[in-house]
């Protein structure tokens, strides 16, 4: 397993996550919203508004999963952040990134991700909203684009938001 | 003179710049991500409103080269579909036009025939199934 790099910007995109104000606050319906969309969307069985703080991911919004974090080291959503692009992973067992991953070996078994980087206007990745499968699937153009807008979508909430 | 094919958005003949449709769908999400994903992936300019009044109002603007509307149980959705086609707004009455509909029975779909809607979807459908039908609408 390859650890969850540390982005040479950590220490600004630290503080860009943290000037959110959103870190352990109560879930949003509107959050909710963008999370339940994408699941039925893309038929997933999880899917994820994922904050990566400096030892954990939290979840601002979930579905489908009862955990509220993981640890950084073994997040998906760790690498995403890391390469600030859209990461595919197809087969998690395919893939000596991820496939001795106690995320993939032990529940909740992941087997695809997809998780798209909540970039900030500042340029730092603060998080993800992400796609999970306990099957190995694809991802097409249209899926990626229809991931992307709502993206976006959550971006503009996160950034018009009012601290709770 | 612009060339405007190089924009990769359907251009309809005679008209200047890409395929422009409006989209009339109360859910913020359905309606935000499929206008947005229309126009990354360049298959049409979509226009966007939440209600009927809304809709209303940006088609007495300006014409659309297609209208994809989510119809009320009230039937307003199907009022603003047939001021279209009785060329009380600026698109042509023509149009194409697709609808969606929580329920459909034989008169809601004698209805639609009579209006000439070119597709019907059912609730609640995916993004990709309207932009799909979008593709069609702007072609």
């Amino acid at each position: 397993m390859t650890p969850a790099p540390i982005p040479f910007d950590e220490a600004q995109r630290l503080a860009a996550l943290r000037s959110l104000l959103i870190l352990d606050t109560p879930s949003e319906e509107r959050f909710d919203r963008f999370i339940a969309f994408a699941r039925q969307e893309f038929r997933v069985p999880i899917a994820l508004l994922s904050l990566v703080d400096e030892s954990r991911q939290w979840f601002k919004a979930r579905a489908g999963i009862d955990a509220c974090e993981t640890a950084r080291d073994i997040s998906f959503c760790g690498h995403a952040v890391h390469a600030r692009s859209t990461l595919v992973v197809a087969d998690t067992l395919d893939d000596p990134r991820f496939a001795d991953n106690p995320l993939v070996t032990g529940a909740p078994n992941i087997r695809f991700y997809a998780g798209a980087p909540l970039v900030m206007p500042s340029g730092h990745a603060v998080g993800t909203l992400c796609l999970i499968d306990t099957r190995p699937r694809q991802l097409d153009a249209t899926d990626l684009a229809i991931l992307h807008s709502l993206r976006d979508l959550a971006v503009a909430d996160l950034l018009s938001r009012e601290p709770a | 003179m612009t060339d405007l094919s190089a924009t990769g958005l359907p251009v309809r003949s005679g008209r200047r710049g890409p395929a422009r449709l409006l989209l009339v769908e109360p859910d913020f999400v359905m309606r935000r991500t499929v206008a947005m994903t229309a126009r990354s992936i360049e298959i049409a300019d979509v226009a966007e409103a939440a209600t009927f009044t809304r809709g209303e109002e940006l088609l007495a603007q300006q014409a659309y080269d297609g209208l994809l509307v989510s119809l009320d149980a009230q039937g307003e959705g199907l009022k603003l579909v047939q001021a279209v086609r009785d060329g009380r707004t600026e698109t042509a009455a023509q149009a194409p036009m697709a609808v969606l509909v929580e329920k459909i029975d034989a008169a809601t779909v004698l209805a639609l025939k009579t209006h000439g809607i070119a597709r019907v979807m059912l609730k609640p459908c995916k993004v990709r199934t309207l932009l799909e039908c979008i593709e069609a609408l702007a072609r």
